[in-house]
């Protein structure tokens, strides 16, 4: 089957089959930032917004995505003009492996979108599906919380 | 001594000086194992892997006729979450709930309805659930799985295939909600019945779950959810809800179910009735604490012993009641 959806902002008509994942289909189209890790929407790594909401993709019929937006980290920042988040994290040291980091970007702008100053807690709440097994998560916080005053022009 | 000499010589060649023959048998035979279990393990995370079609109904009458047109080999898909938990066997077709008009929230003057596949993350939006009833909506929807996961899993998807460490379930219980139903089942269901057995089953397969009534209330009318747990996004342990009419000091009603202690929701009436009538005083907590668990059966679990949710289950229930009991001071 054929399904129509916009990724990064990009039309797109991709051939599908009726049970494939969201996570799959990213993939096999070559969006590497699209991570798979627990397959049970457990880890956040497969973490992409799905109209603006972070969702865990290994749980997504991409069939369900008909003439939906998807943002993948491809589609936030480029390596020459990364977006804030992607600054923040590089500055703040807030990746070591790298698996968990475009899940936690994610996460992390759908939650900014919605609110421009989160407290400590709304930051780990936002998180609470994006599992890190490197950083223990403080300077994820720390990258965050600068992202926001980035974005507040602070 | 000799003999013994002589299997003590045996033991060492074979268990714990390997030679190298053994030690590549013994490594095939792990890699072996291993790969097994890979492919098991892959082959077992593919949920519904025979679907040939998917549709995406527009209206919930076209799920019905899809149901129809379709019995016996089709799926209702809500949020899908749930699919980690095992699939049936023999779909080829998946009915996908999303887009069927079934996403809403809506006040009436009976209550406030919910569309069965309103996800988890609308009700936590929605400003109708800031303080109806002490905030126990929020609190129970919060209290399930993580943000991206609470994106996807709707109301009525957490109702429909009860597990044991459901949220929902224990709410709308506790809540009296009714549950009205479409398809060759129609009507309204209480949350008493509703729950009595596995709802997919009391449904229905020509029939679907609507939506979830709420009733009315008053400031006075107020409640606590809580969840224990062993992390904050893990499975509950014991999930708890309360619900209390308060007037003049008095409860004039109460409502108390949890969950996690058997398969399905219960409500823990010989605390209700310890409660009921009574002015709220931290000895009637206590006493409802220690009434609510005399005489309930509870599961074993593989995380935790009985004993040990028996020794849990009143202290939750005490943190509860007395939560609802500060909520409803000065206006009630």
């Amino acid at each position: 089957m054929l399904l129509k959806v916009k990724i990064n902002g990009e039309n797109k008509v991709l051939k599908i089959a009726a049970g494939e994942r969201l996570l799959d289909l990213l993939r096999r189209e070559g969006y590497f930032s699209v991570k798979e890790g627990c397959r049970q929407g457990n880890c956040g790594a497969c973490v992409v917004l799905l109209d603006g909401r972070p969702v865990n993709s290994c749980m997504v019929f991409a069939a369900r995505c008909e003439g939906r937006e998807i943002i993948t980290t491809e589609g936030l920042g480029t390596p020459a003009h990364p977006h804030p988040l992607q600054e923040a994290f590089v500055n703040a040291g807030a990746v070591q492996c790298g698996y968990c980091t475009p899940g936690m970007i994610l996460s992390s702008q759908a939650l900014l979108a919605e609110n421009p100053a989160p407290s400590v807690e709304e930051i780990k709440t936002a998180l609470d599906g994006n599992l890190c097994r490197c950083t223990g998560y403080v300077k994820i916080i720390k990258a965050i919380q600068d992202a926001a005053k980035m974005h507040r022009g602070g | 001594m000799g003999w013994h000499g002589g299997d003590t010589c045996h033991c060492v060649k074979v268990g714990i000086i390997p030679n190298a023959l053994d030690m590549f048998v013994s490594n095939i035979l792990i890699f072996c194992i291993n790969s097994l279990f890979v492919i098991c393990n892959s082959l077992m995370n593919i949920p519904l892997k025979d679907v040939r079609e998917y549709f995406l109904p527009t209206r919930a009458s076209e799920v019905l006729k899809l149901i129809k047109r379709e019995k016996g080999r089709c799926f209702l898909l809500a949020g899908g979450t749930g699919l980690n938990f095992g699939s049936p066997k023999g779909v080829t077709v998946i009915i996908d709930l999303s887009r069927a008009g079934l996403n809403y929230v809506r006040e009436t003057s009976g209550g406030i309805s919910i569309g069965a596949a309103t996800p988890v993350c609308e009700i936590l939006r929605n400003p109708l659930f800031s303080s109806y009833a002490g905030g126990m909506v929020r609190e129970s929807a919060l209290s399930i799985a993580t943000t991206p996961l609470r994106n996807l899993i709707t109301a009525g998807g957490n109702v429909m295939q009860v597990f044991i460490w459901s949220s929902l379930p224990v709410l709308f219980l506790a809540l009296d909600a009714r549950f009205r139903v479409m398809g060759e089942r129609n009507g309204l269901i209480r949350a008493e019945e509703f729950f009595s057995a596995q709802p997919r089953r009391l449904v229905g397969t020509c029939s679907i779950l609507k939506e979830i009534i709420l009733p009315a209330t008053s400031e006075c009318d107020v409640g606590a959810f809580m969840k224990f747990s062993k992390t904050e996004t893990d499975f509950a342990l014991i999930n708890a809800a309360v619900f209390l009419s308060v007037r003049g000091g008095i409860c004039k009603k109460a409502r108390i179910a949890v969950g996690a202690v058997s398969p399905m929701p219960v409500r823990l009436a010989a605390a209700e009735k310890v409660l009921e009538g009574q002015p709220l005083s931290d000895k009637l907590i206590d006493d409802a604490a220690r009434a609510g668990v005399s005489g309930i059966s509870i599961l074993r679990d593989i995380r935790v012993s009985e004993g040990y949710k028996r020794e849990i289950l009143p202290v939750i229930l005490r943190r509860c009641l007395k939560m609802v009991s500060e909520r409803a001071k000065g206006n009630c």
